[in-house]
């Protein structure tokens, strides 16, 4: 690999893990809201989350391409874990959009009526879903058939 | 690698969708601050908030245009660009301390059970500007060091002593 091949992969998995953590706080911010608000801080969460799912994405293949490129096998498995533990983030919204209560408080925040509000969850689950399954089959298709070594 | 590097392709599409990011999001970026007063701490506070919301779509574009750069390998090219991030970062630690010192102006004015969204709020802000300053820097240094025209690696680049070695042991018998 060239100096400058070697410093491109650098640049993304530094780009990629500085996406993950502004993604993160987004999602996390809505915590330091009072107790009270609890619902309204569930609601932010995963507005946050749902309306980030693309840069999730990017953020996660930026570490992928820089993580395997770099360090081979090794990269290949933690980016593998990245992308399942990003899954897991994405299921556990899903699950919370359907169920009633966050459902509701989701539905409530992003819509003024209700056939706003069903296409706004639409979208919401509709991105969750596709982002799923692409983390799930980037994050196996690494774990598994990462290890083999790159073309020099 | 090579091949992709020789045709450019790879390397003038990377820039054209990296110049496609800039714009749009620079654009929303406006719609969401326009009309401009600096004089409005307030302003100040709520507009470097509406920046970090386009922080990662503009350090994507920002990462296609740096392979890019890379690929094309033009000395002129990586010098411009690397000054134009050590700018870039000394700019962003500038906007860190005016956010700094309107986020306390701003915890003054704010009722008592919000304080706590704010800090976290602003203290996300912060952070990216940190990182992101830091990751222009280290691409603006790296740019302005770089090697130009895709020199190989070490091992590659001793190739040519070895030839050369031989060559002379060659003539000597």
């Amino acid at each position: 690999m060239t100096d400058q091949a070697s410093w491109a992969f650098r640049i993304w998995l530094f780009a990629g893990a500085i996406v993950l953590f502004d993604i993160a706080t987004q999602v996390l911010i809505p915590l330091s809201f009072p107790i009270e608000n609890a619902a309204a801080a569930r609601s932010a969460m995963l507005q946050a989350l749902l309306s980030n799912v693309t840069f999730v994405v990017l953020g996660a293949m930026g570490i992928a391409v820089g993580l395997r490129a770099l360090y081979g096998g090794a990269g290949a498995r933690w980016s593998g874990l990245l992308f399942l533990v990003l899954a897991g983030a994405l299921i556990g919204a899903i699950v919370a959009l359907v169920t009633n209560a966050d459902t509701g408080i989701y539905v409530q925040s992003t819509a003024p009526d209700a056939g706003t509000a069903q296409r706004a969850l639409a979208r919401a689950a509709t991105s969750a879903i596709a982002g799923t399954v692409a983390l799930v089959g980037l994050g196996v298709g690494l774990l598994v058939g990462g290890k083999e070594e790159l073309p020099a | 690698m090579a091949e992709l590097k020789r045709s450019g392709f790879l390397a003038w599409g990377l820039l054209i969708v990296a110049l496609v990011i800039f714009v749009d999001q620079i654009g929303l970026l406006t719609e969401a601050i326009y009309p401009l007063r600096l004089g409005i701490a307030q302003w100040r506070f709520t507009s470097v908030g509406a920046a970090s919301l386009r922080f990662s779509p503009l350090l994507l574009g920002d990462a296609l245009l740096l392979t890019s750069a890379v690929f094309m390998g033009a000395r002129g090219w990586l010098r411009a660009l690397g000054v134009v991030h050590v700018l870039l970062a000394v700019a962003m630690l500038g906007v860190l301390v005016l956010f700094a010192l309107d986020a306390i102006q701003m915890r003054r004015a704010v009722r008592l059970d919000l304080l706590p969204g704010l800090t976290a709020g602003s203290a996300r802000v912060a952070a990216m500007v940190v990182l992101l300053a830091a990751f222009s820097l280290w691409a603006g240094i790296k740019l302005l060091r770089a090697p130009v025209g895709g020199q190989e690696s070490r091992n590659r680049g001793q190739r040519p002593l070895v030839v050369g070695a031989a060559r002379g042991e060659g003539e000597a018998s």
